[in-house]
């Protein structure tokens, strides 16, 4: 154990063990591992071989400087989990040894054991044991100066190492407010933004998964807006609670109610953050590590609440944003896109399915007779009609369908991505739809409906936006042309409407 | 001849200090089989495994990731949830799905059972160890501890005999970690209870049939016939250091204690020690199966290379070679066969049985949460026995507070 070649070689394992964060030290390594207990694991065990010493673990210095805990605990060759606590009394060797007052401690009996402080930069942090319950060799005092340097070394390093790794993870939650920041500010439209605000959130902190509650408009229920797992993948669900208390802790905490034993229990790898205004809640960012079970740094929730902050804000503009627009894009009547926007969006469309070489279809549904209507029961029946029959095609339209009111009684739909079969079919929906049932109209009189559907599909019959919408309006003429009251996909053979 | 391709293989110490030979003696004959191909292994404990394999899920930086990685089987369904796991359902086509054993099916699925990302490597089911020296004087056979009934008054005979002044009837599973839902599992399966719904929604831990199961194993504590302190007031040893009568364990102890040739040998427990199947509760047989996977990573660059590792490690040539390393079952039928007809008929009778009445835990992505839930409501009502207050009351208090907590956790993910 007096050999100085030992200690030697502990230094270059230091220097060969695996390594990746860069660091200046005053100490003769300059380059430290990315794990820490690895490093402290890999250490320990090169002091077993090279001493020849049973036993040895590092234990930590709790917050209150009462117990001391096992942070990494080598026996042979075998790495172990640090499982043990040593409560720390104050006049006890013990105490006194982390209280700086004594250097070390050498014990006898049941095993020969050494404590040696781990102390760096003037603070004791830690203490080395090390136990020769095997061999049942004493170590003798001539030892201490020996494992004293090897604690020095060790300590120096683990410090060191830590404040690498502090520094790192500063940067990183800068780099991630400043990121989160730029999501939220880089649209002014809400899906748009929630999602990149999930994307660079999960990007920058690396959680489980992020989810993005919203209190509705009416400020009834609050509604999943936006899940996105660790890997940046949208999570399409639907989860909606009623704003009442005693439904859900999340619920709770945006009606106020603080202090739910689930959401402190689970704080460290649960976080939720209302989104607040100066005058409402918009809502929760709820973020969790529970499938990796890894704690949440509890130096990243004040920059957790600063993001929900500016999210709260966002979350409000943008609200008021899709508002004005859709004061200026909608139809007042029945809700419906105004056929300025169309326009606007059937082109977008269009070069999308040119560029991915995809269908296009585009329906022009017109109310057969709707005239008769307004002559013979007055305008406002008129305008249920529409409004009625507006609402039978937005429910059987899907998601991604644009539906705009085109002229007087016509109604147009944009199908992405769907061929002229599929149109068709969805097409027969709507018929259906919107036939099945009578219309009442203000004096609850039923009004039996038709409609005619001309369908066009891009590319089998059109090559351009005009052309498209042009020849689904020649189906549907040929359909006036023929009695009305059915479907009608268009083919060469259609005349051109003159 | 072109570069092999490279496989970083990330195994947990099966074999203890033996993993590095006896993986290397399977690596060899791989790279034997597969000339293009070369593996480097790395061993990681248990208790680094998961956080090396969370780093590798969540840092795209993280340097020389795995391709090939063993997994705890009920890490499966957590570790897909993360995105750590690349889908294997295409290449099991390529696999003699009957030879595996149907249970452990369980661990290699996503909950809805469509996609399926890892393969069993190797299988552990609970049996019940007994010392026939201590049981035969007090009049107490095997087939006495065929049921949970026959298992309770043996241990109660033992208990009120002179021989219970010598011998614990069976020790406290778990004495370091606290009680594990695995050691729970057999005593709420037995008595008709199950952990979660079958949806897995919602905790059904603390149902009445579950909960009679876990009183009936607490009561065991009560009485004394689960020591939680041993004489010294300390630890309480178990079964191999000669202190019990019984423990609930896997196939290890006949690898290690119970062999000659192993390290570990107790020639005193060996003489005397008789296997049977965990003994049958109310609703029936049925015991623990527990095992490792093998899964390719989601981050690997070579996923049809690392299919061609994990194939050849799951054959039945290499299961049968390793299993007799490390003490385990292999996932195979047909490996098991080979390896259980070198052993004592008794034990290749009750390992085959105990397998057939075998069951897996819930597939939940937070099952690992439940598990603490679990372990932490188990510890309260172990304090509650320690300090005189276990009643029934008591214990469906504490697991009814724990079910709760598990259905707002469950509520998060499932």
């Amino acid at each position: 154990m007096k050999d100085k070649r030992a200690l030697q070689s502990i230094r270059e394992e230091f220097q060969r063990f695996p390594v990746e964060i860069p660091i200046r030290t005053a100490r003769r390594w300059t380059l430290l591992p990315r794990e820490k207990s690895d490093f402290i694991a890999h250490s320990l065990l090169y002091l077993c071989k090279w001493l020849k010493i049973d036993r040895a673990a590092v234990f930590m210095i709790d917050e209150n400087r009462e117990a001391l805990i096992a942070r990494v605990r080598v026996d042979d060759e075998d790495v172990l989990p640090g499982d043990e606590e040593i409560v720390v009394m104050p006049d006890t060797p013990l105490g006194r040894l982390v209280a700086g007052k004594r250097d070390y401690i050498l014990l006898e009996a049941p095993n020969a054991i050494a404590y040696i402080p781990l102390r760096a930069f003037g603070n004791i942090f830690g203490v080395l044991l090390v136990e020769n319950p095997r061999h049942k060799r004493m170590f003798q005092e001539s030892d201490i100066p020996l494992l004293h340097d090897f604690a020095h070394e060790l300590a120096t390093a683990m410090r060191a190492l830590e404040m690498a790794s502090a520094e790192r993870d500063q940067v990183a939650l800068m780099r991630a407010l400043h990121e989160v920041s730029n999501a939220i500010f880089r649209s002014l439209r809400l899906d748009e933004m929630l999602k990149s605000v999930a994307q660079s959130l999960t990007q920058q902190l690396g959680f489980d998964r992020i989810k993005i509650y919203l209190v509705n408009r009416e400020g009834e229920s609050l509604e999943s807006a936006m899940t996105m797992n660790q890997r940046q993948q949208e999570i399409i669900e639907k989860e909606t609670f009623p704003l009442k208390r005693d439904i859900h802790p999340m619920v709770d905490l945006i009606l106020g109610k603080t202090g739910d034993e689930r959401i402190e229990k689970y704080q460290r790898t649960i976080v939720y953050l209302p989104l607040r205004t100066r005058d409402e809640n918009m809502g929760v960012l709820m973020v969790d590590n529970l499938l990796s079970q890894q704690e949440i740094p509890p130096e990243q929730i004040p920059i957790l609440t600063a993001i929900a902050g500016q999210l709260g804000m966002a979350v409000k503009n943008a609200r008021l944003f899709q508002g004005v627009e859709e004061l200026s894009i909608t139809d007042g009547l029945t809700g419906l896109y105004l056929q300025r926007y169309f326009r606007q969006r059937v082109k977008e469309e269009f070069y999308r399915a040119e560029r991915t070489q995809g269908h296009l279809s585009l329906m022009i549904l017109d109310i057969d007779h709707f005239k008769r209507i307004n002559d013979t029961y007055g305008h406002p029946a008129g305008d249920a009609v529409l409004a009625t029959i507006a609402e039978r095609v937005l429910s059987k339209a899907r998601k991604v369908d644009l539906t705009a009111r085109y002229g007087g009684d016509e109604f147009v739909i944009l199908l992405p991505d769907t061929t002229a079969d599929e149109a068709l079919q969805l097409a027969e929906r709507l018929h259906q739809a919107v036939s099945s049932e009578d219309v009442m109209i203000a004096d609850k009189t039923p009004v039996h409906l038709t409609v005619s559907i001309g369908i066009a599909t891009y590319p089998t019959h059109a090559s351009s936006v005009d052309e498209l919408i042009k020849r689904a309006d020649e189906a549907l003429y040929w359909i006036k042309s023929h009695g009305r009251n059915r479907i009608r996909l268009y083919a060469f053979d259609i005349p051109a409407k003159v | 001849m072109a570069n092999p391709i490279k496989l970083n293989l990330w195994v947990m110490p099966n074999a203890g200090f033996d993993t590095q030979r006896v993986m290397q003696r399977e690596l060899t004959q791989f790279r034997k089989e597969n000339p293009g191909y070369d593996v480097r292994l790395t061993i990681h404990p248990w208790n680094f495994a998961w956080d090396r394999l969370i780093a590798v899920a969540k840092r795209k930086d993280y340097r020389d990731p795995p391709d090939v990685i063993q997994i705890g089987g009920t890490w499966n369904t957590t570790l897909a949830a993360l995105g750590a796991l690349a889908d294997i359902t295409d290449f099991l086509d390529d696999v003699d799905r009957a030879d595996i054993i149907r249970p452990v099916w369980n661990y290699c699925y996503e909950p809805t059972r469509t996609k399926a990302y890892s393969l069993p490597w190797f299988l552990d089911a609970r049996v019940l160890y007994y010392r026939k020296d201590i049981l035969e004087p007090l009049g107490v056979s095997p087939e006495d501890l065929a049921t949970w009934k026959g298992f309770r008054e043996a241990c109660e005979r033992l208990h009120n005999s002179e021989l219970g002044k010598k011998y614990f009837a069976m020790p406290l599973a778990g004495q370091k970690e606290g009680i594990l839902i695995h050691d729970l599992a057999p005593w709420i399966w037995g008595a008709g209870g199950n952990f979660l719904s079958s949806d897995r929604h919602f905790a059904h831990f603390h149902e009445p049939a579950a909960l009679k199961g876990i009183d009936f194993y607490f009561r065991m504590m009560v009485d004394n016939l689960i020591p939680i302190l041993g004489r010294d007031r300390l630890s309480t040893g178990d079964f191999f250091s000669g202190q019990f009568a019984f423990q609930v364990s896997g196939v290890w102890p006949i690898h290690s204690f119970l062999n000659p040739k192993h390290p570990y040998y107790q020639p005193d427990v060996a003489k005397h020690y008789g296997i049977a199947v965990f003994p049958a509760g109310p609703a029936g047989q049925v015991t623990y199966l527990g095992g490792s996977n093998l899964a390719i990573c989601s981050t690997s660059q070579h996923p049809h290379a690392a299919w061609k590792l994990i194939k050849f490690l799951t054959s039945a040539d290499s299961q049968v070679r390793h299993s007799r390393h490390i003490g385990m079952l292999p996932s195979r039928y047909s490996a098991l066969e080979s390896l259980l007809a070198s052993a004592p008929t008794p034990v290749a009778e009750v390992f085959r049985h105990s397998l057939r009445v075998a069951r897996t835990l819930p597939c939940a992505a937070t099952l690992g949460t439940i598990e603490r839930i679990i372990g932490r409501a188990s510890q309260n009502v172990i304090n509650k026995v320690r300090t005189n207050q276990y009643d029934e009351a008591t214990v469906t208090r504490e697991i009814t507070a724990a079910a709760k907590e598990a259905d707002y956790i469950l509520s998060l993910y499932e």
